[in-house]
């Protein structure tokens, strides 16, 4: 069967905006002077304002519409993570990681404590359970991506494209739901597995589900994606060279944006990633549009893997016989994992105690890495520009805040 | 109005992906700190772990960015109840090997800032200095992150007490 992405959409995205550039919307060196007839002034977006995707607060200084100085404010939903970490046995954490950081990706919040844990504790995860969790893990990302894309479409004004992409996460949350009772929250890993078996039947429902994303996407790309106020609102805006975004340590899909193909399924592979056949697409201007091109086309890798772990899942146990209820790790004893969330990198530092609690659990959020860079990304673009950047970022205020 | 046909296809590596075995950071770190190494070990998964002293923490950071190690994973501290542990970490993305460097650090005490090194560890310093109170040299921004500047003490501090808000009892 031909899938719907080799007949549509190519899998590589994008190249220099050769179109018709807004050219107004592009700044220069020195380009910014302090008009004689405005004076600067100060506007506070947030923290509870629709555009900035949670309680993130930005204090801008303006010059006209021109955003000329910024200062990120987070920490609003700040709920402490980390120290009640430390007052939870090892198991017992995997609750917190997927509802108190990047609740729009859980699955790759608990994958990624998961993955620190068990190698702090010397686990081994079963075959099954790994393709179990890839097969989460990209459809969470679609989902996760389809999330983002749609809150970016309806910043620029497009409801219907953010009602179309709400519709096709539906259906994959639909399946999240049925695989373990959850919608948003799924702790649906465990130190040494995964929890749940799907039931009879559902992997020919997430073939289906995932071909019918895919097979809507063609339809979506025609609304938006090559819509011509789309390109004018988006090409040439906050544009990253590839030197630029190495340096300034970017993450995920901002990072791809800008033309550098760093993706740790690829380059630094975790679990059985070796094993699927994917791309990794690439922006090459780094701007606006290139990073949402980046996600629309990562969709359509995901439910690639997606496809061929479904087809290869083996048969098995979900978990790992022997895994003590309250594991120990020694005094001292360090973990690092990181993985590619939606987001970018996350990762999970945990240090042992002696004891059946870790002395320390650092978390390494990708949405914070990515609104720390947000004043070089934004300032000499307008105002309702960076309502829009920030939505490229997709900042999960869980993840920054924690 | 396709945007296929106005961008060209990608998707070529770019110059420097492939892994480049030959960058070990010990030698560099040996030649530059000498004995301010205290320590170095590598962890079954890989991970390069180098002990170095408080005065050799910029040094060094200073050394393995010049190295490559452009890729922060993370600034932080672990509290050991007489000491604070300051733990950086951050890989190579050309030779992938991970560093992590760790310099112990007094409970009251202060570590130069890295700030102008990795542009995004000024907001992991400023998160160290929220919830350890451990202040950074040279830091230009050092105020609170996640907790209001109002905020009373600092939360991951093993000894730190709040009665209001932590009562959770102790089941084990």
């Amino acid at each position: 069967m031909k899938t719907p992405d080799e007949d549509h959409v190519s899998p590589v995205v994008t190249g220099a905006p050769v179109g018709p550039t807004p050219e107004r919307l592009v700044p220069e060196e020195g380009d910014y002077q302090p008009s004689e007839d405005v004076q600067d002034f100060l506007i506070n977006v947030g923290p509870h304002h629709p555009g900035t995707h949670g309680v993130l607060r930005l204090v801008t200084r303006l010059d006209g519409e021109k955003v000329v100085g910024l200062d990120v404010r987070i920490g609003y939903m700040h709920r402490s993570l980390e120290k009640i970490a430390e007052n939870r046995s090892y198991p017992q954490i995997i609750a917190f990681t997927d509802r108190t950081v990047d609740y729009l990706a859980a699955m790759h919040n608990d994958w990624v404590y998961c993955l620190a844990a068990e190698k702090l504790l010397g686990i081994k995860v079963p075959e099954r359970a790994e393709y179990l969790r890839v097969i989460t893990g990209e459809i969470n990302r679609m989902s996760s991506h389809l999330l983002s894309l749609g809150a970016l479409g309806l910043d620029s004004g497009a409801t219907t494209y953010f009602l179309w992409c709400f519709a096709a996460r539906e259906l994959l949350v639909h399946l999240f739901e049925e695989l373990c009772g959850a919608r948003l929250t799924y702790v649906f890993h465990r130190l040494g597995g995964v929890n749940y078996d799907p039931p009879p039947g559902w992997v020919e429902r997430a073939h289906e589900a995932v071909h019918r994303v895919v097979d809507e996407l063609p339809r979506y790309r025609t609304l938006f994606h090559d819509n011509y106020i789309w390109h004018q609102r988006s090409m040439g805006v906050s544009t990253l060279s590839a030197d630029e975004a190495r340096r300034l340590g970017a993450q995920g899909p901002v990072l791809r944006g800008s033309g550098v193909k760093w993706d740790l399924r690829k380059d630094m592979p975790y679990s059985i990633y070796q094993r699927f056949e994917f791309d990794v697409p690439v922006g090459a201007a780094g701007d606006v549009y290139d990073r949402t091109e980046v996600r629309f086309h990562e969709i359509l890798q995901s439910a690639k893997i997606v496809r061929q772990a479904l087809n290869d899942l083996p048969s098995g146990p979900i978990i790992a016989t022997r895994v003590p209820r309250l594991p120990v790790a020694p005094k001292g004893a360090e973990a690092y994992a990181r993985l590619e969330s939606p987001r970018g990198e996350i990762g999970c530092y945990l240090v042992g105690d002696g004891t059946i609690k870790p002395r320390r659990m650092k978390w390494r959020g990708a949405s914070f890495h990515n609104l720390a860079i947000l004043p070089a990304l934004s300032i000499g673009y307008t105002l309702s520009d960076l309502i829009n950047i920030v939505g490229t970022l997709d900042p999960v205020m869980g993840d920054v805040d924690r | 109005m396709s945007s296929q046909a106005q961008r060209p296809p990608r998707g070529v590596d770019p110059p420097g992906r492939s892994v480049d075995p030959g960058v070990d950071p010990r030698p560099l770190l040996a030649e530059k700190l000498g004995a301010q190494v205290l320590e170095t070990r590598t962890d079954p998964d890989g991970t390069l772990r180098v002990v170095v002293d408080l005065a050799a923490w910029r040094p060094a950071a200073e050394t393995l960015r010049e190295a490559g190690f452009e890729r922060l994973d993370f600034l932080s501290c672990v509290d050991w109840d007489d000491h604070f542990d300051l733990v950086l970490q951050a890989y190579s993305p050309t030779s992938r090997i991970v560093v992590r460097l760790v310099a112990a650090v007094a409970r009251d005490g202060s570590a130069p800032s890295l700030s102008d090194l990795w542009p995004t560890v000024g907001w992991e310093e400023r998160e160290a200095y929220d919830l350890f109170g451990l202040s950074f040299a040279g830091h230009p921004d050092l105020r609170r992150i996640l907790n209001p500047e109002s905020w009373d003490g600092h939360p991951l501090r093993r000894d730190y007490v709040d009665d209001i808000n932590i009562t959770r009892p102790q089941y084990f």
